[in-house]
């Protein structure tokens, strides 16, 4: 086994080079693929020529590890099925090859909303007790489903500031967004935001 | 490099600790061996349970010179290359 301190050097393939470069070890942060957050001062293998972060060695793992933990976050609420299918049903309409797990950008992206504009957040706060009646109503027995996402710190802090912008609980704040999407997005024939999350959708796929 | 080859110096290299993770900017999360989801050993015993008709080969996406190795077992999908000695992992992930 090979303990790599900084400045050591190696070998392995950059892509973005498109060969296989020499490389020295530094401590940095690297963002995890799914943007959940930071690794911190991790160390890795940085191309010399491009200054791209092209490998991790194993040593770095546990701290890889304990940052995963703090940096994913899990929102979790159980709610009437129909709310999941409006989510669903809001993801295809914005674009039909989006993945299932859209639907938490979709969420969060309101939450955000909610979050930073008081007129949504005012909007949003008023929409449970209006509407619930025929989202919660009309078909009975209700079938609970999970609702769950991983979110990152950040996202995490704007989820609170939304209950507190709002005056909901965890599951209401989900629930009323869900009928703002409904609002927003499933219901009008020409949804007014429909440009903005299509350029949202495609910005979040990449 | 073929299947036995490939296999033999994978294990090896897991026993051995001579491997890293190929990245591009960012940590990838369907490396769990890199995230430490999976250990380097429980890695090693599904490889070890390979045969060849769980093993292919293709080109690496950006240097096609470089052959990636895929082993696929039991919902595992585990995907590396070799520089020189040390095994370059991009995947490990159900
Ligand atoms: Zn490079």
């Amino acid at each position: 086994m090979k303990l790599y301190s900084p400045g050591d050097t190696g070998k392995a393939v950059c892509e973005d080079c498109g060969d296989i470069v020499s490389m020295t070890f530094q401590y940095r942060d690297v963002p995890f693929s799914d943007g959940s957050g930071l690794a911190h001062n991790i160390l890795v293998g940085v191309c010399d020529s491009c200054d791209s972060v092209i490998a991790i060695p194993p040593q770095s793992t546990p701290a890889i590890k304990a940052a995963r933990k703090v940096a994913a976050k899990s929102i979790e609420a159980k709610v009437p099925s129909l709310y999941i299918e409006a989510l669903d049903l809001a993801s295809y309409r914005i674009s039909p090859s989006l993945p299932r797990e859209f639907k938490n950008k979709l969420v969060m992206y309101f939450v955000h909303q909610c979050a930073t504009d008081e007129k949504m957040a005012k909007a949003v706060s008023r929409k449970l007790e209006a509407k619930k009646q025929t989202f919660e109503k009309s078909i009975a027995p209700h079938v609970l489903k999970r609702f769950s996402m991983k979110v990152s710190p950040d996202m995490a802090a704007d989820f609170d500031k939304a209950m507190d912008m709002t005056n909901l609980n965890k599951t209401s704040l989900i629930k009323s967004v869900v009928l703002q999407i409904n609002d927003d997005i499933i219901r009008p024939n020409r949804p007014k935001k429909m440009e903005e999350l299509k350029h949202f959708a495609a910005a979040s796929a990449g | 490099m073929g299947f036995s080859e490939a296999k033999k110096a994978v294990i090896n290299a897991l026993r051995n600790g001579n491997f890293m993770h190929a990245t591009r900017e960012s940590i990838e999360i369907k490396n769990e061996l890199a995230t430490g989801v999976v250990t380097p050993d429980e890695v090693a015993k599904i490889i070890k349970g390979c045969r060849g008709f769980n093993h292919s080969t293709s080109p690496l996406h950006g240097a096609p010179h470089i052959l990636v190795h895929i082993f696929k077992k039991n919902e595992w999908y585990i995907k590396f290359y070799f520089i020189d000695e040390t095994t370059m992992f991009i995947s490990v992930h159900k």
